[in-house]
């Protein structure tokens, strides 16, 4: 065979591929996923369909630059902080005063009415406080569901690709086993988990009013069970599906060998060319897969973002807020805001950790086929 | 769930207010380790065989 015959045959052969994505992109429904990414932040990518981004990724561009990247965050970091430094300057402001009622009351001896006094003033900067955690914990469960209903929407199309990239086994274990699971997670972390942070710190708020602890190590417990369980069930599903998967793997690795073997074999003329256009759809249904497991990765990255920063930086801003007012002496504000900034960074971490276990559970799929 | 933590959020507010209310003297400690039981029997209310 000359030079000019190999390329022309290596011209064919990429047009062949080519054509075969094209099919199986068009037979793929990826709407109710533009819905699902219209909170992300994925920059240069805004605007584009889920089936547009798809197609870029499947091109091979390089969806992220690392300078833009860079900046979008260090932007999105100045925004929030920003924003958020008002509340923290009010609360400053009422502590400040608080102390100067207190020394001036101090004067005229320490009376009940001074105390009560003292009290309600502290109970101003407690709702204050309150508001921001309502805040940070609207934006925890929202997101959350967010990101199951991505992962949720994703799996109907995931399946069948899985099906017909040879992985049967995998494809029809995978739509009801995980889809369960994740309903599961979802329902869990939205009704057990995150109330379980909601209730330890409302009993913080309610021991800082006091002379004495009375419920701080019951909020403890409390907090402490949350994170165990979150932990726990980050554990099993990641676990479960990766013990899932290696077991499918070897059952279809040689079904698909068996299956090729014998299509080449027994069909007399044209076995080879059946058994190697099997080949080229199942690796076509293998490149879209990765493609679909990419831009999950990334569509849970960008809905991540937003809330986790906003998150960290509310939780920030009430720890630096406390130590403040640790100085101006007032002992409720002080305990107060130092908890509450622990509880919404835990909601934070709570969030991450629900990311993360759904990121492992994608690279897992997107790794599913490559034992062939 | 929610009822219980309302109700505790609840004694344990009202208590605060009590202790600084409170006239002092001699009777002071007792009163505080009463508020200290009711405390405790509502955290255990669950608990209650009913």
């Amino acid at each position: 065979m000359t030079e000019k015959e190999f390329l022309e045959r290596m011209e064919e052969g990429a047009q062949l591929s080519e054509s075969q994505l094209q099919e199986q992109l068009e037979q793929l429904d990826l709407s109710p996923l533009d819905d699902l990414i219209e909170g992300a932040v994925l920059p240069g990518l805004e605007d584009l369909s889920a089936a547009e981004i798809l197609a870029k990724i499947l091109e091979g561009e390089l969806l992220f630059d690392w300078t833009t990247l860079a900046e979008l965050g260090k932007n999105l970091l100045v925004g929030e902080l920003r924003s958020s430094l008002y509340l923290c300057a009010e609360i400053l402001a009422i502590c400040i005063l608080t102390g100067l009622l207190r020394n001036l009351s101090g004067t005229f001896g320490e009376g009940t009415a001074s105390r009560m006094a003292a009290l309600v003033c502290s109970c101003t900067v407690i709702a204050l406080c309150l508001s921001g955690f309502q805040q940070a914990y609207g934006l925890a469960s929202e997101t959350i569901e967010t990101l199951c209903s991505l992962m949720g929407a994703l799996l109907p199309v995931m399946a069948p690709l899985l099906i017909s990239m040879g992985n049967v086994t995998s494809g029809s274990l995978l739509d009801p086993l995980v889809s369960g699971a994740i309903a599961l997670f979802a329902s869990w972390a939205g009704r057990i988990i995150l109330p379980l942070f909601f209730l330890s710190s409302v009993f913080f708020l309610g021991n800082s009013l006091m002379s004495r602890s009375y419920v701080k190590r019951l909020a403890g417990l409390l907090r402490s069970a949350g994170l165990f369980l979150t932990g726990l069930s980050v554990t099993v599903f990641t676990g479960f599906s990766a013990l899932q998967n290696l077991a499918a793997q070897n059952a279809d690795s040689l079904l698909l060998r068996t299956a090729k073997y014998v299509t080449s074999g027994s069909i007399p003329i044209v076995g080879g060319f059946a058994a190697d256009s099997l080949d080229l759809v199942m690796q076509c249904a293998r490149v879209i897969k990765n493609g679909l497991g990419i831009f999950g990765m990334a569509a849970a990255a960008g809905l991540l973002v937003m809330p986790l920063l906003k998150i960290l930086v509310l939780s920030l801003l009430y720890k630096g807020t406390a130590a403040l007012a640790e100085p101006l002496g007032d002992p409720v504000v002080t305990e107060c805001l130092g908890e509450m900034g622990t509880s919404i960074m835990l909601l934070g971490v709570v969030l991450l950790l629900c990311a993360l276990m759904f990121f492992l559970f994608l690279a897992i799929l997107v790794s599913a086929g490559s034992a062939m | 769930m929610t009822d219980w933590v309302r109700s505790i959020f609840l004694m344990v507010t009202v208590i605060s207010f009590l202790e600084g209310i409170l006239p002092g003297g001699r009777m002071k400690k007792y009163l505080e380790f009463i508020f200290a039981l009711t405390v405790l029997g509502v955290i255990l209310s669950p608990l209650q065989p009913s």
